[in-house]
């Protein structure tokens, strides 16, 4: 079972995620702001993070920065209403950059593959160092 | 209050309860009563008056408050109601009619209303019903017994106002008023006016009969009229009747009588007007008119005796005969007893008596002369005004007693002697000017009155314009017999050159022709100072010697000939200047002696003596001093005889000799062609062609003379110079005429003329001179260098090179200005150190030139004319030398070559024959074809810069130093002008570059615009779509998700698709606005365009079902990679073929073209620079659609952010298309035709193959899987 951290501070799209993700087959656990998401990474690691960027409090992107400082194998997708912030280079750290959209077909098939490539990695070299790259 | 207060108590009845009871009932009912009222009153049969103030609202107004008044009255029987009722009454009828009988009905009808009312309405006992009806029924009454009263008072109280009207009106009227009664005929009223018109009091007149106040002689009259009257209604007249006064006397007056009825008795209300004034003034009138009458009558005897005189007058010039009739009808129209016509002598020194009647032995006689001065003529003439004598007895008196006033004139006494008593005298005037007067005496005094004088001034009119016409006639007559005797004179002057035979002739004529008693004509001989007599006729002929001699200055004749002037005596005893030159001499009557002048010096003298004095009027001194001038030209003319002869030979020695073409013309008969009469040899060459005539050929002057103008001259210089009407005007006008700069053309060459006229006075028949000077020379030098300064000008005002070299060398070779066959202009290239060809002009052929020649002749065309029609677009290599001039290249180190010579000496150089001449090389000669040609160095600030070749090839002829010379100076400008303009050019070239940096910079600055423009765009978007964006993420997953677990099948499956579908658009539009936001860096890769559009139009395919679109797609292959974003590109082109398929809406095609472009093609508007030229092709992808196209309007804006024609666009799609294309470094273009379609055009930088690949961001999935999804436009 894989586990799927949604950050995401707006109530109806968390419920909206945890939903449709759940209906994947994935396990669900939810953060609301930044800070819950750092704590929430550090105590117990999923296997992928959702991450909005733009939320009250700590944002996604410091957020990102912060886990990835604890544990850097912790795929996340960023999933955004904003574009703008793919210039952000802090961005590219991410395995993902998604705009969100009512249609959850691309968030799907990315976390799909986020997950195989994640799998595929562990498998082959284990606890390897290095940030993935294209 | 007060009113009421004023007044007595009238009532005096005990209150009863029951009638005030009655009046509240009546009272609450008040608008009932009314009404019914009215209404009544409507019904009634008749009461014409009283249905109308009801209709007109006042009736019934009036019966309200009448009616409450009433019940007033029965509340409270105190109230005094007497002057209110009178007040109502007043106010109710006055002016409308009403009478007492009409306010009783109104009453009555109250009445009844009311009881019916009470009776019907009231609950009470009926004997109180009874009682009620009663109390309101005498109420009502008596209140109609007090109206009625106060009506009769009222109409009382009028009555008496109308008396008193009537009494006042009587008593002012300004007419005199008589009322009498027509029974026994007694006044029984008069007024103030008619006791002042009848001198009588009012108390007299009355009772008194009126028939006692007319005149017995009017009674008939006045009978009449009371007949009439008494039958008659209206007013009858009698006008013009007379009433009696009180003190006997009449007075007239017009009289009206008026019926009246006073009291049931018939009066005569008898108006008289005194009109004694009136007919006074009548009176007055009528003697006016009789003695206008009788004026018009004197007037019209007046004008019958002028008519009469003038008739006289203009039958015949007779100044007797006119004087009489004159005398008769003067005495038709007064009565005279003296009638003398006085006329001025010319010197306005005396007068004398033209004409009298009356008693003939008075002094005052006919052709006896007074003095002028100081008498009555003088005065009336002088003043032009009538002098009238009363009374001449008295006057005389007066001038006794030193009393004041008209001091006599010496006309007086003289009249006086004749019995003349009173007098009149009026000037005769002719054309303002005073020639004498008229005097019309009487033996009684006071005879004429003003208006005489006026008559006699109108006769004196007539009188004047007589004498002056028989004057005139006079002179006339005397003019024609001196014109007769000069005519006499001039023709022997003529005839003879033999001066003492002329003038024996002269002073013979002279003596026959005026019957003067002697004439003797005298020369002056200066040796020994004296005079000597040449010639004589008359009395002294058989005494005097001819050849008698006496000293200047004595006697007459002597001091004639020392001063030059004529000396008259009319009386020759007062002249102290006379001498007795012999015995024989009578010593009295007149003599005049005219001297001879001879161009100012005194010859001679005329000398003329009379027996009668006063003999020489102005008139004949003035034809004996004609007679002098005429002596004295015949005298010069014999003098100048000899020399006329010596002269004239010398003329003809002169004519011939001279170096100007001289030909004299003459009419051999009067209507016949001017023909040569002589010519000189000059004009033989004149006329001859030259190079034509052959040396030694027969004179051709004899063939010329006797030839007629048009034969002489070429028509086309006949016609130029306008010859042949000149000779007319010269010979029939005299004087000289000139014409000048005529132009000859001629088969070879023109020539420049000046022609001199004038007239040959001396030849007895009309003579023409025409003197003709060839100025060709003295004008081509002048028009050359004038032309020069034209050229100048010309080619010093334009600064385009070109032109100014197609000018200079036009110039060179224009026939008017430098004149050459050919020019070619050659150049200094200081860079390459070569003198290279630049340009010529001029025809390349013999036959061409021919040609040109012609037809530039037969135009006549100026060379500004000729400069004005080169047209100097042709490009140099078009022009017909062009090929030789481009072979004309020699290195500037060639020193040998004559044209670098040219350069180098800077000097012009002249060859005339080029094949034996050392310093021309072969080569040179064969490229110019030429064997002699000039060589000229252009010259800019000391420098040659070009030289100019020039020759005569077809003309053949030499070339004249002169126009070396004059090319020379003409090329010194040209060199500067030439100068000048590549100095332009040069400049134009920095502008040029200047302007391409300018337009670069306004590009680049329009960018700018655009891109703060798309900015704020997208600062608002921004703001607004992320806030939408995460509830409709919300809103749609959801959707989705229920959507999804619904059966297909459905209904709801529908609506939560629907809100899918809706949402899924929403965030469509939200994606484009936020595009804009999404400021990336073009993630740039070699992509291949044709993969481009092929992936493009994968998307597209729905749309084109939808829309029945065809595809077609050109794709070049082989096109090299583009450097681009694929993911944005294919956004791009994605956006503009939606565009497209949108345009078709149902049916069309879409053409999608990819190609090479050359960089220059790519943006035609502007100038190709060399970064263009370095730049890589361009791969050009096109977008062509068969849609409704865009309004050339809209095309302008196309690019704009939120401009959209759609009406569900957002105005974004080709602003984010543009703005992806020039993030990828291309550049997008439309075309449109409405109705036909549009082409976008996108042009993307193609990359070589060394193209550098660009660092992708690194995450993993392709981009775009990620963008394209998301944000498809």
């Amino acid at each position: 079972m894989q586990r799927i951290l949604i950050v995401e501070d707006d109530r109806n799209q968390r419920l909206l995620y945890q939903e449709e993700l759940s209906a994947e087959g994935y396990v669900i656990d939810v953060a609301v702001d930044g800070k819950e998401a750092v704590d929430k990474a550090a105590a117990n690691p999923p296997d992928l993070i959702i991450l909005d960027i733009s939320m009250p409090g700590m944002d996604g992107i410091e957020a990102m920065g912060k886990i990835l400082g604890g544990n850097n194998k912790i795929p996340i997708i960023l999933n955004t209403a904003y574009a703008s912030y793919q210039d952000n280079f802090m961005t590219w750290a991410a395995e993902a950059y998604i705009v969100k959209s009512s249609d959850l077909t691309q968030l799907k098939a990315t976390v799909r593959q986020v997950l195989i490539k994640r799998q595929a990695e562990e498998g082959a070299v284990g606890a390897s160092e290095g940030s993935p790259s294209s | 209050m007060d009113e009421r207060t004023g007044m007595t108590d009238s009532s005096t009845k005990t209150r009863d309860p029951l009638s005030s009871q009655a009046a509240r009932f009546l009272r609450q009912r008040l608008d009932r009563i009314v009404a019914e009222w009215a209404a009544r009153v409507q019904r009634l049969p008749s009461g014409g008056l009283l249905k109308q103030s009801v209709e007109r609202g006042e009736g019934v107004r009036e019966v309200r408050k009448l009616f409450s008044l009433i019940l007033d009255q029965m509340e409270h029987p105190a109230s005094p109601v007497d002057r209110e009722v009178l007040r109502q009454v007043q106010a109710g009828t006055s002016g409308q009619g009403i009478s007492a009988g009409h306010l009783e009905r109104a009453h009555l009808i109250l009445k009844r209303v009311a009881l019916d009312l009470l009776r019907q309405e009231y609950s009470a006992p009926q004997r109180d019903i009874s009682r009620m009806c009663e109390l309101v029924e005498n109420e009502i009454d008596e209140n109609r017994v007090r109206v009625s009263e106060a009506f009769v008072q009222s109409t009382q109280e009028r009555l008496r106002d109308s008396v008193e009207k009537y009494r006042g009106f009587m008593r002012t009227a300004p007419e005199a008023i008589f009322v009498v009664r027509r029974e026994d005929g007694l006044i029984v009223e008069a007024n103030d006016a008619a006791a002042r018109l009848t001198g009588r009091p009012i108390e007299e007149l009355v009772d008194t009969p009126l028939a006692e106040l007319r005149p017995e002689e009017d009674a008939p009259r006045w009978e009449e009229v009371f007949e009439q009257f008494d039958q008659a209604s209206g007013p009858v007249g009698l006008d013009d009747a007379r009433l009696l006064h009180g003190d006997g006397s009449r007075i007239a007056v017009d009289v009206s009588a008026t019926p009246a009825d006073f009291g049931g008795q018939r009066m005569a209300l008898v108006v008289a007007r005194d009109i004694t004034e009136e007919k006074e003034l009548a009176a007055q009138v009528q003697l006016y008119a009789d003695q206008l009458k009788r004026t018009v009558q004197e007037k019209v005897e007046q004008v019958a005796a002028l008519t009469r005189i003038t008739t006289a007058i203009s039958a015949g010039t007779d100044l007797e005969r006119i004087f009489q009739i004159v005398s008769f009808e003067v005495g038709k129209l007064f009565a005279f007893d003296h009638f003398s016509i006085a006329l001025l002598d010319e010197a306005h020194e005396t007068f004398h008596v033209a004409s009298v009647a009356g008693p003939a032995e008075t002094e005052l006689r006919d052709k006896s002369v007074f003095p002028l001065e100081g008498s009555l003529i003088d005065r009336v003439a002088s003043e032009r005004k009538v002098i009238q004598q009363d009374d001449l007895a008295r006057l005389e008196a007066e001038a006794e007693g030193k009393t004041e006033g008209q001091a006599p004139f010496p006309e007086d006494r003289l009249l006086q002697a004749a019995g003349v008593r009173s007098y009149m005298s009026v000037p005769l005037l002719s054309s303002n000017r005073a020639i004498g007067a008229l005097i019309l005496g009487s033996n009684r005094p006071r005879a004429y009155s003003p208006r005489d004088s006026i008559a006699l001034q109108e006769i004196a009119e007539q009188v004047a314009l007589s004498i002056e016409c028989a004057r005139l006639s006079e002179i006339e007559r005397k003019r024609s017999a001196e014109l007769a005797i000069i005519n006499e004179v001039g023709r022997k002057a003529m005839s003879t050159l033999d001066l003492d035979e002329f003038l024996q002739t002269v002073a013979e004529s002279i003596q026959r022709n005026f019957a003067y008693f002697d004439v003797s004509i005298f020369l002056i001989d200066p040796d020994p100072n004296e005079v000597e007599l040449v010639a004589q006729s008359g009395a002294y002929e058989e005494v005097s010697l001819v050849g008698y001699r006496q000293p200047i200055g004595v006697g007459m004749v002597g001091w004639a000939a020392e001063h030059g002037q004529t000396l008259l005596a009319n009386d020759v005893t007062r002249e102290s200047r006379r001498i007795l030159a012999f015995a024989e001499e009578v010593a009295f009557g007149s003599e005049l002696c005219v001297p001879i002048h001879v161009s100012d010096r005194t010859v001679g003298v005329i000398n003329v003596e009379c027996t009668e004095k006063n003999a020489f009027d102005p008139a004949s001194v003035s034809a004996l001093e004609t007679l002098a001038d005429l002596i004295s030209r015949t005298i010069e003319n014999a003098r100048l005889f000899d020399q006329t002869r010596q002269l004239k030979q010398f003329n003809e020695n002169v004519i011939a000799n001279i170096p100007f073409a001289l030909i004299v013309l003459a009419r051999a008969k009067p209507d016949s062609q001017l023909t040569a009469i002589a010519l000189n040899e000059a004009f033989c060459d004149f006329l001859s062609v030259p190079g034509s005539a052959k040396p030694g050929s027969a004179k051709p002057s004899s063939e010329s003379v006797g030839r007629p103008v048009s034969q002489l001259f070429s028509p086309a210089l006949l016609e130029a110079s306008e010859l042949e009407p000149r000779l007319e005007q010269v010979l029939r006008n005299g004087g000289v005429a000139h014409v000048l700069n005529i132009v000859d053309h001629r088969p070879r060459g023109h020539r420049v003329l000046n022609f001199h006229l004038s007239r040959v006075t001396s030849a007895p028949e009309a003579q023409v001179l025409l003197l003709i000077e060839d100025v060709t020379e003295a004008v081509e030098r002048g028009y050359r260098l004038s032309m020069l300064r034209q050229i100048n000008a010309t080619v010093q005002g334009t600064l385009e090179l070109e032109k100014i070299l197609r000018i200079v060398l036009t110039c060179v070779t224009a026939g008017e200005a430098l004149g050459f066959n050919r020019a070619f202009l050659l150049m200094v290239d200081r860079e390459q150190n070569l003198l290279e060809g630049r340009m010529a002009v001029g025809s390349a052929s013999a036959e061409d030139a021919y040609r040109v020649w012609q037809e530039l002749a037969e135009r006549g065309s100026s060379l500004t004319e000729l400069l004005e029609s080169v047209d100097y677009t042709t490009p140099r290599e078009d022009l017909p030398l062009y090929d030789t001039v481009r072979r004309m290249v020699f290195p500037l180190t060639d020193e040998a070559e004559l044209v670098v010579q040219t350069v180098l000496l800077k000097r012009p150089f002249i060859v005339e024959d080029g094949r034996h001449d050392p310093r021309v090389s072969e080569t040179f000669l064969d490229l110019l074809g030429a064997n002699s040609f000039v060589a000229v160095p252009l010259i800019a600030q000391d420098e040659a810069i070009g030289v100019i070749i020039a020759d005569n090839l077809y003309a053949g002829g030499p070339v004249s130093t002169e126009r070396v010379e004059l090319l020379a100076i003409f090329a010194n400008h040209a060199g500067l002008a030439i100068a000048n303009g590549e100095a332009y050019a040069s400049l134009k070239d920095k502008i040029q570059k200047l302007e391409d940096a300018y337009q670069t910079l306004e590009e680049t600055s329009d960018k700018l615009v655009q891109s703060e423009k798309l900015a704020a765009v997208g600062e608002v978007a921004a703001r607004v779509a992320h806030e939408i964006r995460n509830p409709l993420v919300t809103i749609g997953g959801f959707a989705r998700a229920v959507h999804r677990a619904l059966d297909p099948a459905s209904p709801l499956a529908e609506k939560t698709g629907i809100i899918v579908d809706e949402v899924a658009r929403l965030e469509k539009i939200l994606a484009s606005v936020m595009d804009f936001t999404k400021p990336t860096t073009p993630r740039q890769q070699p992509s291949h365009p044709n993969d481009l559009v092929e992936q493009s139009c994968l998307l597209l395919s729905i749309d084109l079902v939808v829309r029945n679109i065809t595809l077609t797609k050109q794709l070049a292959p082989e096109l090299p990679p583009v450097m681009v974003d694929p993911e944005q590109i294919k956004q791009a082109l994605l956006n503009m073929m939606k565009n497209a398929a949108e345009s078709i809406e149902w049916g069309g095609e879409i053409t999608v073209t990819t190609a090479l472009a050359k960089p220059a093609s790519r943006s035609p508007a502007r100038v190709p620079s060399p970064d263009d030229a370095r730049a890589a092709p361009f791969v050009c992808i096109s977008i062509q659609d068969t849609g409704k196209g865009i309004p050339p309007e809209a095309l302008k804006k196309l690019f704009d952010p939120f401009f959209t024609t759609k009406s569900d666009g957002t105005g974004l799609g080709l602003a984010v298309t543009r703005k992806i294309i020039e993030d990828n470094g291309g550049e997008v273009k439309v075309k449109s035709e409405p109705g036909v379609g549009t082409t976008f055009v996108i042009y993307l930088p193609a990359s070589g193959p060394e193209a550098p690949g660009f660092a992708k961001p690194g995450w993993l999935s392709p981009p775009g899987l990620i963008d394209g999804s998301g944000t498809g436009a």
